[in-house]
């Protein structure tokens, strides 16, 4: 019974992978041409900050349903602010100030209040983008100057300010990661958040931290999305937190915590991006994009299975 | 809190523990009820008695891992905050968990300084001072501990406790406090753990050591205090006692 479930587990995604390696040998030629490549850089780029955040929550074994919404709702703030003649840094400053809030407002409920972060973040997501739409009364403002675009989004070449941004983030993670005290007892709290208390670490203040880059770095993808687009709905985002999540996941993290690399998270966003951009360039159906997505996160999973075996 | 409060003359009480009137309740339980216990430098103290006696509680007061209802710890003539770790690190007193409370995931070195890294003043960890006392640690108590970079999940289940008993001596205690250190190991490797804590004794650290094995207690302590239902029952000499008459005593069947 084991063998078969086994079996069907292994062999069905296999097939579903050589037709999807086929496609993408079809489209390889214009997926691999320097501006797609840039394309997808640049679109990941603008999720980073985001997807860091989410990486730091799964290290201590969390994680935050409402990002989408916050950065949502930072998008509309920075965009309001603009149209009323806010400098540019101050409304950059306000937005992400209020993705900070976003962040503590989950901390409160899940870390003070000890609601399982599944609750607890869905009340902060309905809230905030309940919030976002209230001061825009549901709809998308436009109209925001170039300004706010030339500041966030400015840069010369292809290094363009969020793709440099995104990987001045990613160094400066990795390199705190394996070197600062504070990285370092996200590591350990997640992987053993008793031990870590017992030796005088304070766990909910972490929790404290994570949440608020986690909404600092949700906000920043709202900026730099209104600086492309010039406008702000509050509807936007709505798979950022989920896409996060996965992200994460397709990268090692493990959701218990303790483990995973900052790389390896910002690496599934870029093999989710390119997923998208395959299914778009094989000139089939926008459809089969969430099916693709399906499908890389099945065999990260898999491979992650396989991986506990290989260990076990 | 006033902190450092002299009530003896310092030389006196080097290594001095004063428990004084604890009581501990958990929802429903009562896990100390009203202990007072006094100990010397270079005693090895044994806490008997069976589960949910409440010795681990009292360990873990003492070390300020968590706050009694009622009553204090007072070590050297100083009186401890409640439930707070680093004060009681900051005055000599070190603890190991039953579990030893380990990160499998983390190397060896981390979890030796787990909680008390030395950093740098914007907060980098200074991995060469970290390795440089490990080593130094390691040297002289010669505890089994394999290469500093290997994770605690790889280790034997000796070697880990190891880690656990190598971490509390890194803040060079003058009370040490054990819970339950040679549980779940082989007959060589308890040896081994009873032998360094012999050895930590005749150095002139004083030991609380909680156990429910008569030969353990026998063979490591001088003294033996029992606790029943987070009373304390017994407080005794082990000179002339037999297996038995320990094992009596913590039953409470006589």
């Amino acid at each position: 019974m084991s063998a078969l479930l086994r079996l069907n587990f292994v062999t069905l995604p296999l097939a579903v992978a050589a037709i999807y390696v086929a496609v993408i040998l079809m489209v390889l030629p214009a997926f691999l041409s320097q501006g797609n490549l840039v394309l997808i850089s640049y679109y990941t780029a603008l999720l980073v900050p985001c997807v860091i955040g989410t990486y730091l929550l799964i290290l201590l074994g969390l994680f935050d349903l409402s990002l989408g919404a916050n950065a949502a709702l930072a998008a509309v703030i920075c965009a309001k602010a603009m149209s009323a003649g806010v400098p540019v840094s101050i409304s950059i400053l306000l937005a992400v100030a209020a993705g900070g809030l976003g962040g503590i407002a989950s901390w409160i409920l899940v870390a003070v209040f000890r609601i399982p972060a599944l609750i607890g973040t869905l009340i902060t997501m309905s809230a905030l983008r309940g919030l976002a739409l209230l001061v825009t009364s549901g709809r998308v403002i436009g109209g925001v100057p170039q300004s706010l675009t030339d500041r966030v989004l400015g840069g010369s070449g292809h290094l363009v300010n969020p793709i440099l941004f995104a990987l001045v983030l990613l160094l400066s993670i990795e390199f705190l990661s394996r070197r600062h005290r504070l990285f370092r007892r996200l590591y350990h709290a997640g992987s053993n958040p008793g031990a870590a208390a017992s030796n005088g670490i304070n766990v909910t203040g972490l929790k404290c931290v994570a949440f608020t880059m986690a909404g600092i770095g949700a906000a920043t993808v709202g900026v730099m999305q209104t600086a492309r687009t010039q406008s702000a709905s509050p509807l936007a985002f709505p798979e950022l937190a989920l896409e996060s999540i996965a992200a994460c996941i397709i990268g090692g993290m493990s959701l218990s915590g303790g483990r995973g690399a900052a790389t390896g998270c910002v690496l599934g966003m870029l093999i989710l991006v390119s997923s998208r951009n395959i299914v778009a360039l094989a000139g089939v159906d926008v459809y089969w994009e969430d099916l693709a997505i399906a499908l890389v996160l099945l065999v990260a999973v898999l491979l992650g299975v396989v991986r506990k075996w290989r260990s076990a | 809190m006033a902190k450092g409060v002299h009530v003896t003359a310092a030389k006196d009480a080097l290594g001095h523990l004063i428990v004084r009137n604890l009581v501990k309740s958990y929802q429903t339980t009562v896990a100390l009820d009203n202990v007072s216990l006094e100990t010397d430098s270079s005693e090895v103290v044994a806490i008997a008695g069976g589960n949910g006696a409440g010795k681990s509680t009292m360990l873990k007061v003492i070390s300020g891992t968590i706050a009694p209802d009622s009553g204090f710890v007072e070590f050297e003539g100083c009186r401890l905050q409640p439930g707070h770790v680093s004060d009681a690190r900051s005055h000599g007193i070190a603890m190991v968990f039953q579990d030893g409370a380990l990160c499998a995931d983390a190397s060896v070195l981390e979890n030796l300084f787990l909680g008390a890294e030395p950093v740098t003043p914007l907060g980098f960890l200074r991995l060469g001072r970290m390795r440089q006392l490990a080593m130094e640690m390691i040297e002289r108590y010669q505890l089994p501990i394999p290469r500093l970079d290997a994770q605690v999940k790889d280790l034997s289940g000796g070697q880990q406790k190891a880690v656990a008993l190598g971490r509390a001596l890194l803040y060079k205690p003058r009370l040490l406090l054990l819970d339950e250190p040679t549980s779940a190991l082989g007959v060589r490797e308890q040896n081994t753990i009873i032998t360094n804590l012999l050895t930590l004794s005749e150095q002139g650290v004083g030991i609380l050591l909680c156990t429910h094995s008569p030969d353990e207690i026998l063979a490591a302590a001088k003294r033996v205090v029992v606790l029943r239902r987070g009373r304390l029952m017994t407080d005794a000499s082990v000179d002339g006692l037999s297996r038995s008459d320990l094992a009596v005593m913590m039953s409470g069947n006589a």
